[in-house]
């Protein structure tokens, strides 16, 4: 097992702008690391560097604690599993498995005991023989994990490897991998772009958006404490609803509500910049009868409802701006009809309109709302 | 275009029939020539047409190319022209094939007679009987460049002494040069010794004494005396004599429109050989005026034929078709009696022998070729060799002989066969009964579809089956060029032809020193097929699969590349075959240049059967590699790339990834693509008939070449088809077995 740490990565292919401008990034010893970001946001180039199939454009990438930039994959001692399990189909179970041991020339029984151990614990067992088109696609991606763990390696590397399965299997391989990180504590670099993947298996998460880092934390540090727009909006479903508001200098005003905050003197909301964005995740917004009366209200017409069965997600809208509110059992609404709901002025986040980074009070990272 | 403008005439000629029904009797002449020739030749016809009304000559001319085949196939049925004009060479075949010429004997004059020397009525008379009568004559004769020679050399020491004087085969030039492994142009040679390739009674008698010493005297000029070229085609003797680096040639008329113009030439008779003492005498060939056997009017046939042959009219073919006239009364005409060249051939034709018109010498070409290749070489005795020709040319003319017996007896269809068409009628019938509903249900369900099928099936049945069907019929009897046109019962031999092919075991002949392996084998040519197939499609598939490796990669260029190595796919195979053929070529080609350039010996391609093989092998594989490659080169990249990327981080080299991934997973494309490459490299016609053509002596020859020339230079059809059959049930079994490996294959994946 071993750290990986990035100093100031990047890469460039060709003449093209940068693909990942300077990555600074510390994985810890046996951590289970979730890269994760829309398509495109370079996360797949980080992995591949970390694999060694990518080149590094300039500075340095460290794997316990060595310099590994022109170290060949084969020497770095990791492990991938692909998104398409990438098994060859012309090799049984046993020898898909068995690829890596039979390469590296271990000797034959030391082979067969690991790949049955390892088809053990993926419950393969009793598909050792088959080719990998007699299998579906939840038990290739179990061989394609077999393989590597086979090898007992460093550093296990994922390339959204749930993205081809379906939903249910999708569940199943989630807690599949998260048994086997528990059981060996191997190193793991995750890669996906499902936010549930990311926050349920990852030790920590690293949001990646455009090739630069976002945030890194625990997925609970993440969902309550975001840095900046792109976290808040990635991060949750529904994501955070996100409101531009004009601060007048006493209170935050939009079409849907008039904010006017009782903890935070008025000098404070008079050195902030005029527009703002107010984030609220949809799960803080209450039926205006049952709030505590000081609750601030938010009054709109109702645009649309989804029902999930023990909640639904309800659309508000009022003129320009509207927001989601996850609200529990089951009421009939009329589309149209107005709405008051209430919230808990603590959990209200603020952003800084141009930056779209968070504006905290006193700087301070920790704890809810800024005011 | 082309075409219409043939309708459109045709439609005239109709119009032309209709109306002048009434002026007279029509008949029909063909003949092949062109240009000039033609246009004289229909001259002199207008003339007669307009000279007399009774008769009216109706003239054809019949592209070349099919010409003898279309009389072949019209005239002993009863169809075709009335008249018509011919190489006498095949006079022979058509007398004793019956109803295609007829005698004229009744028909003609002494005067008549008396027009033509000797040796040209000769030419057209065969079994006693004259057919024809000569309209125009062509032979070889000596042609100097008056630059380089001045005098026409009086004997052959003579000859041989000044080509030694301009022979430099360094810088490539030649005292001589003639296309002398060619059995028209060595008749000159085996003439002078008094013999020929048949006795006075007809009898093959290639192997006497003088025949043997006519074949030592051509060996030792070229392999003593070294004044002749190697490889001697008419196009390298001709650009030899162009480019002035071939001092004298011996060559026909029609040789002459192809000199360059600044060539200073002279045409001289042969001189006279210095061993027999007599002239070198070369073969004529005679161009006559043939009469069929059906035209209802021989009489006036004959006197057209005559009217042709006589004095003015030979004199017109002479000065405006620019033709050598058979009347050589047209030879004092002052135009013609003033040009030296149509005067050379005038003399040259007094020794002239014409070509045997006897059927057998068809058979003679091909064999005599190759023998006497095979001596020029040193590849074996000219005695030895000629003895080996004539037992080898008896056993085939034996054969032939055999089916024209048999062909001779007037055979009733058997009774039994009456059964055949019995049992088919009968099977069709149980057929009918057994499959008439699901047929039925067939038609009505999917009847779109079996419409779509229905032009597909009809061209597969017209160009496919059938000529199946009747390769098979005809496998099974003993026809050849003799009996062709008898009843087919008469000619089944049953299982003869197959017996003969595949029960000869004989692989060697001759004895002691002289003992040789038969090439006419079919084990041997088997044995060189598979050879050959197995050593063209690893070399195609080794050196594709090295090429799509290299192209898969991004390197630089890489479009550019791709394109250039698909580009020998877009030449048709046939040309490739031919430029290759030029390249392997000992003494003018570019590899032995290169060779020499590099400080090696040059090959002698054609001389051995290891380095001739090599000719068609690397022709093939240049061939082949495109297709090859492009097949390889979609199956590379549709492997996808996460299966290498597994294998880098797992640790696998190149070698393993090769092995592990690329090669097995190539196997679907690959196994295809080989199963193609070895029908078509077993098959492949062209590349063997047109680099090596078999060399040495038939050795390098495939199944289907050896199949061809049994066909259409032995004329044996019968044994050619079960040849072909032969063939076919070995690629058939081929095909099982690889298919069955195929399927094994994919029930593993």
């Amino acid at each position: 097992m071993a750290s990986i740490e990035f100093r100031g990565v990047s890469k460039r292919y060709d003449d093209g702008p940068a693909t990942v401008p300077g990555l600074d990034l510390e994985i810890g010893d046996g951590e289970f690391m979730v890269l994760v970001g829309p398509s495109g946001c370079g996360k797949s180039t980080v992995l591949r560097m970390i694999a060694g199939l990518e080149s590094i454009t300039s500075g340095d990438l460290l794997i316990g604690g060595h310099r590994v930039n022109e170290l060949p994959p084969k020497d770095r001692d990791i492990a991938m599993v692909f998104q398409n399990y990438a098994l060859y189909p012309h090799m049984s179970v046993f020898e898909n498995m068995a690829f890596g041991l039979r390469v590296r020339n271990f000797p034959k029984l030391g082979i067969e005991r690991r790949v049955r151990d390892a088809a053990e614990t993926l419950g393969l067992s009793d598909l050792l023989e088959r080719k990998p088109g007699q299998l579906s696609g939840g038990q290739c991606q179990r061989v394609a994990l077999g393989r590597a763990m086979v090898r007992d390696p460093q550093v296990f590397l994922f390339d959204e490897p749930l993205s081809n399965l379906d939903a249910e299997l999708r569940v199943q391989m989630r807690a599949v991998i998260h048994r086997l990180h528990r059981q060996l504590g191997t190193t793991s670099v995750y890669v996906t772009h499902d936010q549930v993947e990311a926050m349920t298996l990852g030790t920590r998460i690293a949001i990646l958006n455009r090739g630069a880092l976002m945030q890194v934390g625990t997925p609970l540090e993440l969902y309550n404490d975001p840095d900046n727009t792109f976290v808040a909006g990635f991060m949750g479903s529904p994501p955070m609803n996100l409101v531009p508001v004009t601060n007048d200098g006493t209170q935050l005003v939009c079409d849907l509500l008039a904010f006017y905050h009782p903890r935070a003197p008025h000098s404070q909301l008079q050195g902030l910049k005029r527009e703002l964005l107010l984030g609220l995740r949809p799960e803080k917004l209450v039926y205006a009868a049952s709030a505590p009366a000081n609750w601030p209200r938010l009054k709109g017409e109702i645009e649309l409802v989804e029902s999930l069965g023990a909640e639904m997600l309800v659309h508000l809208r009022a003129g320009e701006t509207s927001v989601i509110a996850r609200l529990p059992g089951l009421r009939a609404f009329t589309l149209g009809d107005a709405l008051e709901l209430a919230f808990d002025p603590a959990a209200v986040y603020l952003f800084d309109a141009d930056s779209q980074q968070r504006i905290r009070k006193d700087g301070a990272r920790a704890g809810v709302g800024v005011c | 275009m082309l075409r219409s403008a043939h309708f459109l005439r045709l439609f005239l000629l109709l119009l032309m029939c209709a109306g002048q029904a009434n002026a007279g009797e029509i008949l029909n002449l063909w003949h092949g020539y062109r240009g000039a020739e033609r246009a004289a030749f229909e001259q002199l016809i207008d003339d007669y047409n307009r000279g007399q009304s009774d008769i009216q000559v109706k003239a054809l001319a019949v592209p070349f190319g099919g010409y003898a085949d279309k009389l072949s196939a019209a005239l002993p049925r009863g169809q075709g022209p009335d008249l018509f004009v011919f190489a006498h060479d095949r006079l022979g075949g058509w007398a004793s094939a019956g109803h295609t010429v007829a005698p004229i004997d009744h028909y003609v004059g002494d005067g008549v007679l008396r027009r033509f020397p000797p040796n040209l009525i000769a030419a057209m008379t065969f079994g006693g009987e004259l057919y024809g009568l000569p309209l125009a004559f062509k032979s070889p004769a000596l042609i100097l460049n008056t630059d380089l020679v001045r005098t026409a050399p009086a004997s052959t020491d003579a000859m041989v002494a000044e080509a030694r004087r301009h022979t430099d085969r360094k810088a490539g030039r030649f005292g001589l040069a003639y296309s002398y492994t060619e059995p028209f142009f060595h008749g000159a040679l085996m003439n002078s010794f008094g013999a020929g390739p048949f006795d006075r009674g007809g009898n093959l008698d290639l192997d006497n004494r003088a025949n043997i010493e006519s074949v030592e005297m051509l060996v030792r000029w070229v392999r003593d005396e070294r004044i002749l070229p190697d490889e001697p085609s008419s196009t390298l003797v001709t650009s030899l004599f162009n480019q002035g680096r071939a001092a004298m040639v011996i060559s026909g008329p029609w040789m002459l429109g192809e000199i360059a113009p600044g060539v200073n030439y002279r045409v001289v008779p042969l001189p006279i050989n210095s061993q027999s003492g007599l002239p070198l005498a070369p073969w004529v060939a005679v161009e006559g005026l043939f009469l069929s056997p059906w035209s209802k009017n021989p009489a006036a046939a004959v006197a057209v034929m005559d009217y042709l042959t006589s004095r003015s009219a030979a004199e017109k073919m002479g000065i405006q078709g620019g033709q050598l006239p058979a009347n050589i009364s047209a030879f004092e005409h002052p135009r013609i009696a003033t040009d030296d060249t149509a005067m050379a051939f005038r003399r040259q034709l007094e020794v002239a022998v014409p070509i045997p018109n006897l059927p057998a010498m068809t058979l003679v070409w091909v064999p005599l070729e190759n023998a006497l290749k095979k001596v020029v070489k040193g590849a074996a005795q000219p005695e030895a060799e000629m003895h080996q020709l004539q037992r080898q040319l008896s056993v085939d003319l034996a054969r032939l002989e055999r089916s024209r017996t048999r062909g001779n007896i007037p055979a009733q269809m058997p009774a039994w066969l009456w059964l055949v068409p019995l049992a088919l009628v009968l099977l069709a019938l149980w057929a009918w009964r057994r499959y008439r509903k699901p047929l039925a249900a067939g038609w009505q369900a999917n009847r779109t579809a079996y419409l779509y099928v229905l032009p597909a099936m009809l061209g597969m049945l017209v160009l496919v089956f059938f000529p199946l069907l009747y390769g098979l019929l005809l496998s099974f009897t003993d026809t050849t060029v003799f009996n062709e046109y008898t009843p087919l019962w008469s000619r089944f031999v049953g299982l003869d032809n197959y017996a003969a092919i595949l029960g000869d075991f004989h692989l060697w002949r001759g004895q002691g020193s002289d003992r040789s392996i038969d090439f006419d084998n079919f084990y041997w040519t088997l044995l060189i097929t598979i050879l050959w197939t197995a050593s063209n499609v690893t070399l195609a598939v080794g050196l594709a699969l090295v090429l799509a490796l290299a192209l898969d990669k991004p390197i630089f260029g890489r479009s550019g590349f791709r394109l250039i190595l698909i580009l020998p796919w877009a030449i048709p195979n046939y040309i490739t075959a031919l430029v290759w053929k030029g390249m392997f070529h000992p003494q003018f080609g570019v590899i032995n240049q290169a060779l020499q350039v590099l400080g090696l010996a040059p090959v002698a391609w054609f001389d051995s059967i290891g380095a001739s093989f090599v000719t068609g092998l690397v022709t093939n594989v240049w061939l082949s590699i495109p297709f090859m490659m492009v097949v390889i080169l979609g199956g590379l990249q549709s492997i996808p790339r996460e299966l290498y990327e597994v294998a880098r981080v797992e640790g696998a080299g190149r070698w393993f990834q090769f092995r592990a991934i690329t090669l097995p997973l190539l196997k679907p494309v690959l196994i295809p693509a080989v199963i193609l490459s070895v029908v078509w490299t077993f098959n492949m016609f062209n590349v063997i008939y047109l680099v090596s053509d078999g060399a040495p002596a038939g050795a390098n020859d495939i199944l289907i070449t050896k199949a061809f020339r049994i066909g259409f230079e032995k004329y044996q059809y019968a044994y050619a088809a079960a040849y072909s059959m032969v063939i076919l049930a070995l690629l058939f079994c081929y095909a099982l077995w690889q298919m069955r490996l195929s399927r094994t294959l994919e029930v593993a994946r």
